[in-house]
C-alpha cells in the first residue's frame, strides 16, 4: 500500500510533465490540425537553455538557491516561445493550404534541425544541471509516504500553470477566439478574428510552456541528453492522444494517466518495458478509440 | 420479390436523427426517385445502402442478401460468432457474412453501383483508367499476375480495357478516352461518373443528383440516357432536385422530410399529396 | 531537371536502361574499396526506398517505421544462421517472409487510420520493435549489443569477401526490384493503389477492396525491406537494434519523399542526397540530421512534389494548393 502510494506520487509528478508538454501538442493540433513534431525538440531546447542560464548564473553569483530559477525560467519561456513562433512563420505558415502531408514533413524537418543543432552545439554527452538549486530534503506524509521538496515544487508549478491556461482558454476573449479558430478558420476570419494572430499566440504559449517544462524536467532528473526531446515528445504526444487531441483538459488528464500507468508498469512489471507499455497504449487507443478519452466522436462528412 | 428492400432504416449522428424509420422497396426494372428538401436524409440513405455508414437500426436487403443491419456492438465479443470470419469452412463463413454489414466494395460486388453528389472522379487519371476502376471487382489479377504477367493476366488486362471502352462509347466519351478526368467539361464529368458506375455491371444503379449543374440540353440528354440504362435491364434509384427530371422519368417517388418518409407513390399522387406540398413543393413554389 | 527528363524521354527506354545498367556494373571498377562500400550502401538504401515507395508512394500510406522491417529481416537472417547454421543465402527468403508476416500483423488493425494518425502508429510500432530487440526479447536478440559472429555469404560455392562482390549482389537484387516495381505500377493492383490514393471513398464504391490493396502494399513493402536487411547481414556480420532506430525510418521516408513520392527515379535521387553524398562529404555526415531537416522544410515549401516526381503525383500535389 505504501509502495503503491509512493508510486502514485511519482507517477503524478511525471504525468504533470507529460501534461505540460502535451498541452503544446494539443493546442497546435486544435488550431492547425497539425502534429507539431518540433514541439518535443523545443522542449529539449528549454532544458539546454535552462542549463546555460543556470550554470552562468551560478558561476556569476557563486552560489545556488531556488531564487535563481525564476529569472532563468523567464528567459527560457521567452526564448522558446520566440523560436516556436519563428518555426510557425517559416515552416508551417507557407504550407497552410497545402494538404496534410506537406506540413507533417515540414514539422519533422524542423524537429531534425532543432535536434541536430542541439547535438552539434552542446555535444552528444549527458549534461548535468548545477546542484543545490533546490533543497534535497524529503517531507514525510501520512502512511510513511515521502515526497521530495523537488516534487512539491514541480507539482505546484505545473498545476498552477495548467489552471492558468485553463482559465485563459475558457475565460478570456483571446481564449474564446482560439477555440473558435480551432473549429473553423474561415468562419472565424469572417467573424473578425485575426486567425494568423491567434495561431501565433498558440505558438507562443505552447512552446513557452513546453520550454519551461523542459527546464523543470532537467532540474528534476538532474541530467539529460539530446534524446530527451524525442522520448518526452512522443510520450507527451501519446498523452494528448489519450485525452483526445485538440482537447485541453484531455491533455492534462491524458498526461496524468500515462504518467501513473508508466510508473506502475515500471514498478510492477519491468522498468525496461515501460516505454513499450506507453506505445502499446497509444496503438490500442488509435485502433479502438481514436478520439481519445474526452474527445468527441465526429461523423465524417462525405 | 423486390430487388431492394429497406426496413425501418434509422441513422443517428450523435443526437441528430438523419434517417428515421424509413421503409420502402424497389422492384427490378424500376426507376424510383428519392426526393425531399435539403437535409432530409437522402444522401444518408445512399450511404447506408452502399455500406459507407452502418445503420443505427433497421435492415437493408438486396436481392435476398442482408447487406446492412445495426452493429452488433459489444455483443459481438460475447456472442460466440465474431470468430467465425476466420473459420475456413465456406458455409460457416457465409453465416458470418449474414451477421455483419457489408463493406462498400462488397456491396458493389453484389451489384449496386453509385455516383456521388459532388463528383468524385479519380481526377488525375485518364477517362479510360477511371472507367477501368469499375471493371476492377470482376477481375482477379494480384501480385503474381502483375509481376510475372502470365497469359491469363494479359487476357484479363485486355478484357478490362475492352469493357471500359465499351462503356465510354455508350456514354459518348470516346473522343476523350485518354484525357485526364479533371480536364473534362463538367457535364462530361457527370457522364464519366455514370460510365464508371456502369462498368461495374450493376443490377441497381444509384444516382445522387445526376442533373445538378447541367444545362437544359444536357439534362434532356441525361434523362434519355437514364431511360436507356433502365431499358438495358438496370434498376435505378435516384436523388434529384430538378423536378422536371424526377417527374419526367421516375415511375415511383419516395418523399422524405426531416429523415422521415412522408409520402410514396406515382409522380401524380405525390404532386397531389398535401403533406408533400406543404413540406417541399410549397416551399419551392413549383 | 525538366529539360533533362524531356531529353531522356526521347531516347528509347531500352537503350538508356541498358546504358544505366552497364554504367552501374562498370562504376565501381576504378574506385577504391571505400567508395565501393558507399555504392553498396547506396544500393541497399535504394532497395529500401523502392520498397517504402510501394507503401508511401503507390498506396499513399504514411509509414514512418520502415526500419523495423529492415531490422527484422536482418535479425531473422542472423538468428537462423547463428542457431541453425543455415547458409545465409537460404535465409533470404525466410527473412522476406518474416518481415512480410510482421508487416501483415502490424498493418492489419491500423489500415483504417488516415494520414498523420497512421504516421504516429507506425512510429510507435517501429519503437516497439526496437525496444523489444534492445530488451533481448525471448533471450535471443542479444540486447543492445546485438548479435555477432555470423558466417560469410557463400553463393554457388563462391565466398563473397570484398565490397565489390557485395556490390554486385545488391545490384542484382536492385535490378530485380526495379523490374518488379515497374510491373506492379502498371497492373491491376497498381491501378487499385492509385484509386485508393486519389479517392478512397470512390475507390471503395467502385468495388475496389481498399483493405486488400493497402494490405498488399504494406506486406510487399515490408517483405522487401526484410530482404534489404538480409543483404545487409550478408556483408556486415553484426546486427544491432540500431538498425531499427527512428532516424533510419526517417532517412528512408526522406528518400521517398524528397526524390518525389511514387517516382522510381525519385527514389534514386533521394538515395543520392540522403546516403551517397553524406558518405562522400563527411561534413554532411555530422550535420546530416540538420541537412535532412532543412531539405525537408525547404522542399515542402518550394517543391512539394519532390526533385524527380512522377507526373501524376505532381498533379495531385499541385492540385491541393
Amino acid at each position: 500500500m505504501q509502495q503503491l502510494l509512493q508510486q502514485l506520487i511519482n507517477g503524478i509528478t511525471i504525468g504533470s510533465f507529460y501534461a505540460l508538454v502535451a498541452l503544446g501538442y494539443t493546442m497546435v493540433y486544435g488550431v492547425l490540425k497539425l502534429i507539431n513534431f518540433a514541439h518535443g525538440d523545443l522542449f529539449m531546447w528549454g532544458a539546454y537553455i535552462g542549463l546555460t542560464g543556470l550554470s552562468a548564473l551560478v558561476a556569476l553569483m557563486s552560489r545556488g538557491g531556488p531564487i535563481l530559477i525564476l529569472p532563468v525560467s523567464i528567459i527560457v519561456i521567452v526564448t522558446i516561445a520566440l523560436v516556436g513562433v519563428l518555426i510557425e512563420r517559416v515552416a508551417y505558415r507557407p504550407l497552410r493550404s497545402a494538404g496534410r502531408l506537406a506540413p507533417v514533413i515540414s514539422a519533422l524537418g524542423a524537429a531534425f534541425i532543432l535536434e541536430s543543432l542541439a547535438r552539434n552545439i552542446y555535444g552528444a554527452s549527458w549534461k548535468t544541471y548545477p546542484t543545490g538549486l533546490v533543497p534535497a530534503g524529503r517531507v514525510a506524509l501520512v502512511g510513511g509516504v515521502r515526497i521530495s521538496v523537488m516534487q512539491v515544487l514541480v507539482l505546484v508549478v505545473s498545476f498552477l500553470l495548467m489552471a492558468l491556461l485553463y482559465l485563459f482558454v475558457y475565460r478570456t476573449r483571446i481564449g474564446t477566439a482560439m477555440r473558435a479558430v480551432s473549429l473553423d478558420h474561415e468562419v472565424s476570419r469572417l467573424m473578425g478574428i485575426d486567425v494568423d494572430g491567434i495561431i501565433a499566440t498558440v505558438f507562443l504559449i505552447g512552446p513557452g510552456l513546453g520550454g519551461l517544462a523542459g527546464m523543470i524536467v532537467a532540474l528534476y532528473y538532474g541530467s539529460f541528453d539530446f534524446t530527451l526531446g524525442w522520448i518526452f515528445g512522443l510520450k507527451a504526444f501519446i498523452s494528448a492522444i489519450l485525452g483526445g487531441i485538440g482537447n485541453i483538459p484531455g491533455a492534462m488528464l491524458g498526461g496524468m494517466i500515462l504518467g501513473i500507468i508508466e510508473t506502475l508498469g515500471a514498478g510492477y512489471v519491468s522498468p525496461q518495458w515501460k516505454d513499450v507499455i506507453a506505445y502499446a497504449i497509444l496503438i490500442l487507443i488509435l485502433i479502438f478509440r481514436p478520439t481519445g478519452l474526452l474527445g468527441e466522436r465526429v461523423a465524417e462528412k462525405l | 420479390m423486390a430487388l431492394l428492400e429497406i426496413h425501418d432504416l434509422t441513422k443517428q449522428f450523435g443526437g441528430l436523427t438523419a434517417v428515421d424509420r424509413v421503409s420502402f422497396s424497389l422492384d427490378e426494372g424500376e426507376i424510383l426517385g428519392l426526393i425531399g428538401p435539403n437535409g432530409a436524409g437522402k444522401t444518408t440513405i445512399f450511404n447506408l445502402i452502399t455500406g459507407i455508414y452502418t445503420p443505427t437500426y433497421g435492415e437493408i436487403f438486396f436481392n435476398g442478401h442482408r447487406i446492412a443491419h445495426p452493429p452488433l456492438g459489444a455483443r459481438k465479443f460475447i456472442t460466440p460468432v465474431w470468430w467465425l470470419q476466420w473459420v475456413p469452412a465456406r458455409s460457416v463463413r457465409e453465416r458470418w457474412d449474414q451477421l455483419r454489414t457489408l463493406r462498400p466494395h462488397e456491396v458493389t460486388e453484389l451489384g449496386i453501383a453509385r455516383t456521388f453528389q459532388t463528383i468524385r472522379l479519380f481526377k488525375n487519371m485518364t477517362v479510360l483508367e477511371n472507367v477501368m476502376a469499375g471493371v476492377h471487382h470482376r477481375t482477379r489479377a494480384g501480385v503474381w499476375g502483375a509481376i510475372f504477367r502470365p497469359p491469363a493476366q494479359r487476357e484479363e488486362e485486355a478484357f478490362i480495357v475492352k469493357e471500359a471502352e465499351q462503356h465510354i462509347h455508350f456514354m459518348g466519351l470516346s473522343d476523350y478516352r485518354d484525357e485526364l478526368a479533371k480536364n473534362l467539361p463538367y457535364g462530361h464529368q457527370r457522364r464519366l461518373e455514370i460510365a464508371r458506375a456502369l462498368a461495374a455491371r450493376p443490377r441497381l444503379l444509384i444516382l445522387d443528383e445526376p442533373a445538378a449543374g447541367l444545362n437544359e440540353q444536357e439534362t434532356l440528354e441525361l434523362m434519355d440516357l437514364i431511360r436507356q440504362i433502365r431499358d438495358s435491364g438496370i434498376t435505378i434509384l435516384l436523388i434529384e432536385h430538378d423536378m422536371k427530371v424526377v417527374m419526367g422519368i421516375c415511375e415511383r417517388i419516395v418523399v422524405l422530410d426531416y429523415g422521415k418518409k412522408i409520402a410514396e407513390g406515382t409522380p401524380e399522387e405525390v404532386q397531389r399529396n398535401p403533406r408533400v406540398i406543404q413540406a417541399y413543393l410549397g416551399e419551392e413554389e413549383v | 531537371m525538366e529539360n533533362l527528363r524531356a531529353r531522356l524521354q526521347k531516347i528509347p527506354p531500352l537503350w538508356w536502361q541498358a546504358g544505366l545498367l552497364v554504367l552501374a556494373v562498370l562504376l565501381p571498377l576504378p574506385l577504391n574499396d571505400y567508395y565501393r562500400a558507399v555504392l553498396w550502401r547506396t544500393g541497399i538504401y535504394a532497395i529500401l526506398g523502392l520498397s517504402l515507395n510501394i507503401i508511401v508512394g503507390y498506396a499513399g500510406l504514411f509509414q514512418l517505421g520502415h526500419a523495423a522491417f529492415y531490422a527484422l529481416g536482418a535479425y531473422t537472417s542472423a538468428l537462423l544462421n547463428l542457431h541453425f547454421h543455415i547458409p545465409l543465402v537460404l535465409t533470404w527468403p525466410i527473412s522476406i517472409l518474416v518481415a512480410a508476416f510482421f508487416g501483415y500483423l502490424i498493418s492489419r488493425p491500423i489500415l483504417h487510420l488516415r494520414g498523420d494518425y497512421l504516421c504516429i502508429v507506425t512510429i510507435a510500432f517501429g519503437e516497439v520493435v526496437r525496444l523489444a530487440l534492445v530488451n533481448n526479447i525471448f533471450g535471443i536478440t542479444g540486447g543492445a549489443n546485438g548479435l555477432s559472429g555470423i558466417d560469410q555469404t557463400v553463393l554457388f560455392g563462391l565466398t563473397l569477401r570484398t565490397p565489390l562482390h557485395h556490390y554486385y549482389l545488391v545490384l542484382f537484387f536492385l535490378v530485380l526490384t526495379l523490374f518488379a516495381v515497374r510491373r506492379l505500377e502498371n497492373s491491376r493492383l497498381g491501378r487499385a493503389w492509385m484509386y485508393v490514393r486519389e479517392d478512397e471513398t470512390a475507390a471503395e464504391a467502385m468495388g475496389v477492396d481498399t483493405t486488400w490493396a493497402k494490405l498488399l502494399a504494406f506486406v510487399l513493402g515490408s517483405g522487401w525491406a526484410g530482404l534489404a536487411g538480409a543483404l545487409y547481414v550478408a556483408r556486415i556480420p553484426v546486427v544491432s537494434p540500431d538498425l531499427a532506430r527512428f532516424i533510419e525510418s526517417v532517412v528512408m521516408f526522406c528518400i521517398v519523399v524528397l526524390g518525389g513520392t511514387g517516382s522510381i527515379p525519385g527514389v534514386f535521387v533521394g538515395t543520392l542526397g540522403m546516403i551517397t553524398l553524406p558518405e562522400i562529404f563527411r561534413f554532411l555526415k555530422t550535420w546530416r540530421d540538420a541537412w535532412m531537416g532543412v531539405a525537408m522544410v525547404a522542399m515542402m515549401i518550394a517543391r512539394p512534389e519532390g526533385l524527380w516526381p512522377s507526373r501524376r503525383i505532381r498533379m495531385e500535389i499541385r492540385e491541393k494548393e
